[in-house]
């Protein structure tokens, strides 16, 4: 037997079997290799790659979205009639005490018009938005990111604030041609600079791992005298470079001061409820714009 | 006709895996964690219906995680790849006949698929406790997934027997 029947034999003995899965796998890891560098060395706003991807993906992603919807259908649909009724109740008297409230301020609201003009203040600037729907998530329990179904055929872009009826979502961190991904505040590492409703005093909330699926963050950073107690309801703060100012984050809580006595901390419950997003609305309104329009 | 048979119990296990883990079960309030479905459809095809259809099938479910999720491209497929494929290599290696070594093995599965998503995806971006990462991610998952594990191995395991598509027929022994 030659040299070469016997490198025959050991082929078709051990290696032939193995080629074609061996080889796949190297095939696909090269592959993802690959296309993890790329990735990674150009993490702009827009890889056209993925935007192409993209057109593809996202109707796929909706019809998914839709197969969800209509096998388990969240929350209305579960609650009982009796519950209905009690929210209604509940609903009505709430409504009561806006109208009321509302007949003041629109008062106050005119009354800060006339302060304006005489001022001869500029006029406020409104933010003009753009409501998407949530499609798609990781499915895994690490990550508070979502895809939304608008991109920047919409007008989105990266660091546009999202919000929802109650209050701040996220940031959007990536955008395709139709499809945009928001990172929520309360993924891990997350950080938000927040005030007090009066505007007087900052803090950071962060998102954190520990605090997963809970809608709660970690409060940081308060002064000590702040009366975080008093009047709990925290906003995004001026002086975020990305967030705009005044929109609702939550309300804090067990705030204890610090070891080192000049400052305290303490958990925020967030207004929104990360678990049931499903439609949100993306500001177009960038802070960094309206910063240079200011002046 | 096993060869079509084996694909589409592979095929429809993984659809009602993908739809459960990604649309449904994340939209059920107040359940501590989703549970690793697309793992377990991995393990279990690689080491039922060996190396070749455990990596077909890792490539699939990591693919779809990336497509659809909000990641980066070929992070979740490269790591299902080399699992469905490692399972394969395994279940030709090893005769399996309890239960208990299928559980190591589920074990073995989600302790590298957690070091992984551990090390690439939360210390290098220098947000990283590992404590915290194994109390909240880790066992709650942990915990549904070998629930689900029980249920979703036992039927597939239990129709490999039915029409005979086992490719190594130490792993079938373990429910007779």
């Amino acid at each position: 037997m030659s040299f070469f029947d016997a490198v025959k034999s050991f082929y078709e003995e051990h290696i032939k079997s193995r080629l074609t899965s061996r080889v796949a796998l190297l095939f696909v890891t090269g592959l993802c290799l690959a296309a993890l560098f790329i990735q990674y060395f150009r993490r702009s706003d827009a890889v056209p790659f993925t935007e192409v991807v993209g057109t593809v993906i996202v109707p796929f992603q909706r019809g998914v979205n839709q197969v969800g919807s209509f096998l388990f259908n969240t929350e209305q649909e579960r609650r009982t009639l009796q519950e209905a009724n009690r929210r209604i109740r509940e609903l009505e008297e709430e409504l009561a005490a806006l109208k009321n409230e509302n007949e003041v301020l629109q008062g106050l609201g005119s009354e800060n018009e006339e302060l304006r003009k005489l001022l001869d203040a500029k006029e406020r600037l409104t933010y003009t938005s753009v409501e998407a729907e949530v499609i798609g998530n990781d499915g895994v329990n690490y990550f508070e990111r979502f895809t939304i179904n608008k991109g920047t055929l919409d007008g989105i872009r990266v660091n546009m604030n999202v919000v929802n009826q109650d209050g701040l979502v996220g940031l959007v961190t990536e955008t395709g041609l139709n499809y945009a991904v928001v990172t929520a505040i309360v993924e891990n590492g997350v950080n938000v600079s927040a005030m007090t409703r009066n505007g007087h005093e900052n803090c950071i909330v962060s998102g954190s791992l520990a605090e997963s699926g809970r809608n709660r963050l970690v409060l940081k950073n308060a002064l000590l005298d702040v009366d975080l107690e008093g009047d709990n309801t925290l906003v995004t703060s001026n002086i975020s470079d990305k967030y705009l100012p005044g929109i609702l984050i939550g309300y804090a809580y067990d705030v204890k001061p610090n070891a080192d006595l000049l400052t305290q901390s303490g958990m925020v419950n967030t207004a929104v409820d990360f678990t049931r997003l499903k439609h949100v609305l993306v500001i177009t309104t960038m802070k960094e714009k309206r910063m240079e329009e200011e002046g | 006709m096993i060869r079509l048979k084996r694909f589409l119990v592979t095929a429809l296990s993984l659809t009602f895996c993908y739809i459960m883990q990604m649309v449904v079960l994340p939209r059920i309030p107040y359940l501590i964690a989703v549970p690793n479905l697309l793992l377990i459809e991995v393990l279990s095809v690689g080491f039922l219906f060996g190396k070749a259809y455990g990596l077909a099938v890792g490539v699939v479910c990591g693919f779809l995680m990336d497509i659809l999720g909000t990641g980066t491209w070929g992070f979740y497929t490269l790591i299902f790849a080399w699992l469905g494929y490692g399972n394969g290599v395994l279940s030709e290696k090893m005769e399996l006949e309890l239960l208990y070594v299928l559980f190591l093995l589920l074990i073995l599965n989600e302790g590298l698929y957690h070091v992984y998503v551990f090390v690439f995806a939360f210390l290098l971006r220098r947000s990283f406790s590992l404590p915290v990462y194994i109390r909240q991610v880790v066992l709650p998952e942990f915990l549904l997934t070998a629930v689900c594990f029980i249920v979703i191995y036992g039927i597939l395991i239990y129709l490999s027997r039915r029409w005979d598509l086992k490719v190594n027929k130490g792993a079938v022994k373990v429910v007779s």
